[in-house]
């Protein structure tokens, strides 16, 4: 079982890294796009922001089809609105989108990035190739970690009896060992469950025989009474005041609306749609498609569609999986829980990668030096951890320092991610191996430390998101000064491969 | 959601202290924290303890979140005091049982501010 767990660890090692990594940034998503858009920080939520989005939208979109608002909530302070001129085309390519000061009702301009979202979309979809093939890679990936997590459970009997043992002064595999064992154990159901969720998450393109039908619950429209929009504009009509029916809204749901849409607006038979914000529990997680119909003129009940109605029970629990997957559920403190997983799933990933390398390094010396594998396994971990640590720094870098009006921004951001990241690899391969690991984790730490300057205004405005990206921002960049400065020391004296044991062992944390 | 911020600390705590039952059941940590090797009933009551308190954090877990979130938090609660634990028996093991009394002393604090 031993060599399952470390090739299946090994060879998707990497992947896995990013693949977690990446994903657990994604957890605070929103968090990472607003701190990607300074123009936003300090905003306030002020009551009746719906109603100053739709004046907004009164005198900036008239005659549109469709107007929609997404109201303010504790992860994103902005409101936003869109709508879909008469005769544009169907689907998202045919909304017009704008975003306002929640307080003032005044139009903004941050700058364009695609933010928290490239990190969330590159978890589980890479880059730069086709989505479906992308999605077989990682779909992949995820079953040799499923393979992984249950084999090593079996690989590592000890671990039950070793769970609260790190003992970081060990040289050599001992701590390495440690290390790995206790962040795997401890969050064990958590990488049981996020492993298993995501293998669910991506079923529909490994077996996509298991959906023939409509798929449920993604569709959330439904019936959405686009196709009479046709109605003739006689003068305008009112739409009433939202504030009162939001409020009665979040009565019953016992939770925030968080979106508006305006059907027909100004027009006979115009309707207003209510949507929840989340679901409160996980049960009802599939009623996210909860929604509330009333007319636009009077403010009176059309009718209340119950989200889950008509679900299969296999569609309702594959929403379950899919919500407790993404965390959609949750309010920031299990959110920050969540968070705390992931890191140790990417120290697991991380520490396996590196167990690997160090378990062979005296074998190897013994054996007249390293063969070909063993150095292109120990230069691929160093660019692999190291190097993404640096590349995921020079990306939210790259938002601080191109020029906001830069035309096609949003795409030069993460072209600068995925040069970093090459050059990290090249860097990998011309220095030694120790001095690589030490040069990537030191220049990662360094600029993550002075990272929250650039944010310096959101963080004397006293806004939360901006403080707890820099919170996070500057314990990422002390774990990596440990690391690196821990790899700087000259090495104990004793045979080359104990010392390059010991240094290996003794360094990144990452 | 007052509820949930009032009970995920004392869900920790819970989980910290019943980690160290458990922990304190085992030779080498009851020498790390404690010294010497522990005698059957005093592991028998660490252990019965332990168990106890990790039952008390998934009622708090519960307790704040209602079931079916309360469970998937618990597994969040566990791994962050366990790897607490694993950090405090790692750098300073002596100074645990202190520290476990002020964090119990803590616990009430969410009730208090919130």
């Amino acid at each position: 079982m031993a060599w399952l767990h470390e090739w299946a660890g090994l060879l998707t090692g990497w992947l896995l890294f990013a693949i977690f990594l990446t994903g657990t940034i994604a957890f605070f998503r929103d968090e990472v796009t607003h701190w990607m858009q300074p123009e936003l920080h300090g905003l306030r939520a002020g009551a009746g922001a719906a109603d100053r989005g739709l004046d907004w939208l009164r005198s900036n979109a008239p005659g549109a089809e469709m107007w929609t608002l997404t109201l303010p909530d504790e992860r994103s302070p902005v409101l936003g609105v869109a709508w879909r001129p008469a005769g544009a085309p169907e689907g998202r390519a045919g909304f017009r989108r704008a975003e306002l000061d929640p307080a003032t009702g005044t139009e903004l301009h941050p700058r364009e990035t695609a933010g928290g979202n490239f990190l969330y979309r590159f978890h589980f979809e890479l880059y730069g190739m086709p989505r479906e093939t992308a999605r077989w890679i990682v779909g992949i990936a995820t079953m040799f970690m499923f393979v992984a997590i249950l084999s090593g459970i079996i690989t590592h009997r000890r671990i039950f009896k070793d769970i609260f043992t790190f003992r970081p002064d060990k040289a050599g595999q001992r701590s390495w060992l440690d290390a790995h064992n206790a962040t795997a154990v401890l969050a064990l159901p958590f990488h049981v469950m996020i492993t298993y969720s995501g293998l669910v998450l991506l079923a529909g393109t490994l077996m996509p025989f298991l959906f023939d039908g409509p798929r449920g619950g993604g569709e959330r429209g439904g019936e959405r009474p686009q196709a009479r929009a046709a109605a003739a504009a006689s003068p305008a009509l009112p739409v009433v005041p939202l504030a009162p029916l939001i409020a009665a809204a979040e009565a019953r749901w016992g939770g925030p609306v968080g979106s508006v849409t305006v059907t027909r607006p100004g027009r006979p038979g115009a309707e207003i749609e209510l949507r929840p914000l989340h679901a409160t529990s996980l049960p009802t997680a599939g009623r996210t498609g909860d929604r509330l119909i009333l007319d636009a003129a009077d403010g009176r009940q059309i009718r209340a569609v119950d989200g889950s109605a008509g679900m299969s029970t296999v569609t309702e629990i594959n929403t379950v999986i899919n919500v407790l997957h993404r965390a959609r559920f949750a309010e920031p403190w299990l959110r920050w829980l969540f968070f705390v997983a992931g890191v140790a799933g990417t120290i697991m990933v991380a520490s396996g990668l590196v167990l690997w390398v160090v378990k062979r390094a005296a074998q190897h010396a013994r054996n007249g030096g390293p063969s070909i594998g063993f150095r292109i396994v120990e230069r691929l971990n160093v660019a692999g951890i190291a190097g993404l640590c640096l590349a995921t720094a020079g990306y939210f870098w790259a938002n601080r320092l191109l020029p906001a009006g830069l035309a096609g921004r949003a795409d030069w951001e993460i072209r600068i991610f995925f040069l970093v990241w090459a050059a990290t690899a090249l860097h990998a391969v011309v220095r030694p191996v120790r001095r690589g690991w030490v040069e990537q984790l030191g220049v990662a730490a360094l600029l993550l430390a002075v990272l929250p300057l650039t944010g310096l205004s959101g963080l004397l405005d006293g806004d939360t998101r901006v403080i707890g990206f820099a919170l996070v921002t500057l314990a990422t960049a002390a774990g990596l000064a440990h690391a690196a400065r821990r790899l700087s020391r000259p090495a104990p004296a004793g045979k080359p491969a104990a010392r390059r044991r010991a240094a290996l062992a003794t360094g990144e944390r990452a | 959601m007052t509820t949930a911020a009032m009970f995920t600390w004392p869900a920790c705590v819970l989980a910290w202290a019943g980690f160290l039952g458990l922990a304190l059941a085992m030779d080498r940590h009851h020498d790390q924290v404690l010294g010497g090797r522990p005698s059957v009933l005093r592991r028998r009551l660490a252990m019965l303890t332990g168990w106890a308190l990790l039952g008390l954090a998934t009622a708090a877990a519960v307790a704040g979140w209602g079931w079916s979130i309360g469970l998937a938090a618990l597994w969040g609660v566990l791994g962050l005091a366990g790897g607490g634990l694993v950090l405090g028996l790692a750098y300073a093991p002596r100074r645990l049982p202190a520290l476990t009394a002020v964090l119990a002393l803590t616990m009430w604090l969410p009730a208090v501010l919130f």
